[in-house]
């Protein structure tokens, strides 16, 4: 674990110094998120587990009432995740000097996993940084809850036949309408925990922060380049976001920048198998007609030549029988010379007849 | 009771009732009550066995539609005819059966063509399986609708489709390199939660790879269990070329089985990861690619060049379940393995019920196909046609 | 059109790249079709190749 840490860390800084959280596509195009995109900056070190932001979520969401009440302060005790009816969740550490709390909800990917992996184009990466969810659209596969880095989408898994991604949406909707200013975990938080803006500013304000209290945080912010960077960002204090139960190990790679190997294959399957399984096909194709047109050329050769012997044979035969012929005819001929001669000799009439 | 009726109950029919009752059961619960009444799934592990086991194998196994008619058809291998109807039979049942286990997994099952007519997200490698899974199911619908038309004795039709053989093939190749390697692919997207011994670049090879001897394997695994029951519907020719099938695809997988074992290997070596073996997750891995990659190919090497038939059955029993043994590692064993033991996923009794349900009502299927058409043997009217 | 994510690059880019699939495969039907159109039937398809 503490080498594979090491060595993606090694891997980030390789990919930071010449990337920074900026995507590239092949021919050097680059992205760097809308703008204006706004975030949210979540600090560690002045949270103190109110569950304040839980409530205003709630109450600005319009989610349904939870079985204990946010006052209820021993829920902490236990690690919680978002789910179908909770959009954030505070959850208590034990750090070195006394307890540690962290907010969870959607960070807002700036290259958003849930959004690449969508088959449907549900999730929309707004320009005000949210990313937000469609669900006239959503089948209801959950590959977006496979993908998500961060384990937040929460589906409606007892609902028969309209259950629902549901996930924080940087209260994208109230805010587009005017009803609030700030997301509601924002506006509920007492001890400033939280800060809206924008995330170019964000990370400004970040680091003018460590820079004004040397010691109180580790110098990194994380949601600066995790996963592709993310539109909410979190500062801790000194034991570190690992002891805040959070991943260390996710990298700075998104999941678009992920995928892009595997797709681009896909068009080549397209392009070359017909023209390599073709080829194959006509080669075998050629393979058979020239074997079967030779077999047949053998079958020929075969039988000319056996034809031939028996021409061959019969020519023979036939000289054969010339031969004889003409012996026969030589030998009646010269039987009927001498006949003649002994006809002509004046021998008696009766020998006559028998020569014939 | 007539004699029929009597005949109709035998052991296996009456199993196959049984568990065709308890599917019924299952499905009302999961289209009223929910997933959440039927399934272990939670916000963590969002896919059980219902894609680990119906989608993912389900497509691997069903491979043994494309590489047997791109032998017979592509590569000239004639003498493997006899044995592309029934794989093409078995790769359509397979997918037909991956889009009905479909229907209970996702929430809404009537969206599921929204991805290919409504609003496709072409960035996700889901919406490739997708799309390539629907276009397939055709192919394979019109590869094997011949001996259905044969059966009905549509004899114009039949003649029609048949010459589409060798664009359909083709086009069945296409889509069988993209799909098989897409399922791989769709987890390229989470490396942080798959292990490192099982996530890699190369997913979508390594599943590619892997399905050729996983189709290979299955139609010899399901050529011997439907030897016993149909000899009797088997030609001559099917008889006669019987034993030379299953030698070739041992063979082939041999050296397929060899060449993903090699991927496999580069897989770790790409990432260096090669210190986790010596975990225990390291021997589980050791413990699959041992014991179900190489292992089968030396085996069926061996049974090809000593023509060991029993031995080569054995082996395909073996390959198929290290194909499944390996989409369950991926898919399930090895993924979330980050996570305390208390919130893994293990599926419940209805989740299994649900698959054992779906795998019989392929074979029920199946049954019925084969003791009617002519799969395991040539139609008297169409023999001059090969 | 500027694009601010890459998400949605990828998404212009592949839609057009799928649309182009489509094209290769009825293109490379289209061009064997042609190609072989003046062939002997018993050349065009493997299972009518023997006379």
């Amino acid at each position: 674990m503490k080498r594979r840490q090491f060595l993606g860390l090694l891997g980030a800084a390789g990919i930071t110094a010449t990337l920074g959280t900026t995507a590239q596509a092949a021919g050097g195009k680059t992205f760097d998120g809308y703008p204006d995109a706004k975030g949210v900056l979540f600090d560690a070190t002045r949270c103190i587990g109110c569950r304040k932001c839980e409530a205003g979520c709630n109450k600005v969401n319009k989610l349904p009432a939870p079985p204990k009440p946010f006052e209820d302060l021993t829920v902490l005790d236990r690690e919680r995740r978002t789910d179908e009816k909770t959009y954030t969740v505070v959850n208590k550490y034990q750090g070195k000097n006394g307890p540690l709390f962290r907010k969870i909800q959607c960070n807002h990917c700036m290259e958003p996993a849930c959004a690449s992996v969508c088959f449907v184009r549900a999730f929309t990466k707004n320009p005000d940084g949210s990313v937000t969810y469609d669900a006239s659209v959503c089948v209801g596969c959950r590959y977006c809850m496979v993908a998500c880095p961060f384990n937040i989408p929460a589906y409606e898994y007892n609902d028969p036949l309209t259950p629902r991604v549901m996930k924080c949406t940087m209260c994208h909707d109230q805010i587009k309408k005017g009803e609030i200013d700030a997301p509601g975990c924002v506006g509920a938080c007492p001890k400033e925990a939280l800060t809206y803006g924008r995330r170019e500013d964000l990370l400004e304000v970040a680091r003018e922060r460590m820079r004004k209290n040397p010691g109180r945080y580790v110098k990194h912010i994380y949601g600066e380049k995790e996963m592709g960077g993310t539109n909410w960002l979190y500062l801790a204090g000194q034991d570190g976001f690992g002891a805040l139960g959070m991943r260390e190990d996710l990298g700075t790679k998104s999941v678009p920048e992920l995928s892009a190997g595997p797709l681009s294959v896909v068009p080549m399957v397209a392009a070359l198998w017909p023209a390599l399984l073709g080829g194959v096909w006509a080669m075998n194709k050629r393979k058979e007609k020239v074997a079967e047109e030779e077999t047949k050329a053998a079958v020929k050769a075969a039988k000319a030549a056996t034809k031939a012997e028996a021409d061959a044979k019969l020519a023979k035969a036939m000289e054969g029988a010339e031969r004889d012929k003409a012996q026969a005819i030589e030998r009646e001929v010269k039987r009927a010379l001498e006949e003649a001669a002994a006809a002509a000799k004046g021998d008696d009439a009766g020998k006559d007849g028998e020569g014939a | 009771m007539t004699t029929e009726n009597k005949s109709l109950m035998t052991p296996v029919n009456i199993i196959t009732g049984i568990i065709l009752a308890i599917g019924v059961v299952i499905t009302v619960l999961r289209f009223t009550k929910g997933l959440g009444a039927v399934t272990n799934l939670d916000q963590n592990n969002a896919w059980g066995i219902w894609i680990g086991f119906d989608l993912l194998c389900g497509v691997a196994l069903a491979a043994g539609g494309y590489t047997t008619s791109s032998a017979c058809y592509l590569f000239g291998m004639k003498k493997y005819h006899s044995a592309v109807r029934p794989a093409i039979l078995t790769a359509f049942l397979g997918y037909a059966l991956v889009v009905f286990a479909l229907h209970y997994d996702v929430g809404r099952p009537y969206r599921l063509v929204y991805p290919i007519f409504l609003q496709p997200g072409t960035t996700s490698l889901l919406y490739e399986v997708g799309l390539c899974v629907f276009l397939y199911v055709t192919v394979l619908a019109i590869e094997f609708s011949p001996a259905a038309l044969e059966w009905l004795g549509m004899k114009k039709l039949r003649n029609t489709v048949h010459k589409l053989t060798l664009a359909l093939t083709v086009f069945g190749v296409i889509l069988s390199t993209l799909h098989q390697s897409s399922l791989g692919a769709l987890y390229i997207a989470v490396p942080s939660k798959l292990h490192p011994l099982w996530y890699s670049p190369y997913l979508a090879v390594l599943f590619f790879v892997s399905s050729i001897p996983a189709g290979l394997s299955m139609v010899i695994f399901e050529g011997t269990l439907a030897h016993k029951p149909w000899h009797h519907m088997m030609d001559k020719t099917h008889l006669d070329e019987h034993e030379g099938v299953i030698l070739g695809f041992a063979r082939g997988a041999s050296i397929a089985l060899a060449a993903y074992f090699c991927v496999k290997l580069v897989a770790v070596a790409y990432d260096d990861n090669w210190a986790y073996l010596a975990t225990g997750w390291g021997a589980w891995w050791l413990f699959e690619v041992l014991g179900f990659v190489a292992l089968p190919s030396l085996l069926y090497a061996i049974g090809s060049r000593e023509k060991n038939i029993k031995l080569i059955k054995w082996t395909a029993a073996l390959t198929v379940f290290g194909i499944i043994l390996n989409r369950f590692n991926v898919s399930m064993v090895a993924f979330n393995w980050q996570l305390p033991a208390s919130q893994r996923y293990f599926p419940s009794l209805t989740e299994i019920m649900l698959s054992i349900f779906v795998v019989t009502v392929g074979v029920t299927v199946y049954r019925f196909i084969v003791s009617r058409m002519p799969i395991f043997f040539e139609h008297p009217e169409y023999k001059d046609a090969h | 059109m500027e694009y601010h994510v890459y998400h949605d690059f990828m998404m212009h880019t592949k839609s057009i790249t799928y649309i182009l699939m489509g094209l290769f495969v009825v293109g490379f039907w289209g061009i064997w079709a042609f190609m072989t159109s003046r062939d002997e039937e018993i050349h065009k398809f493997p299972e009518h190749d023997k006379e």
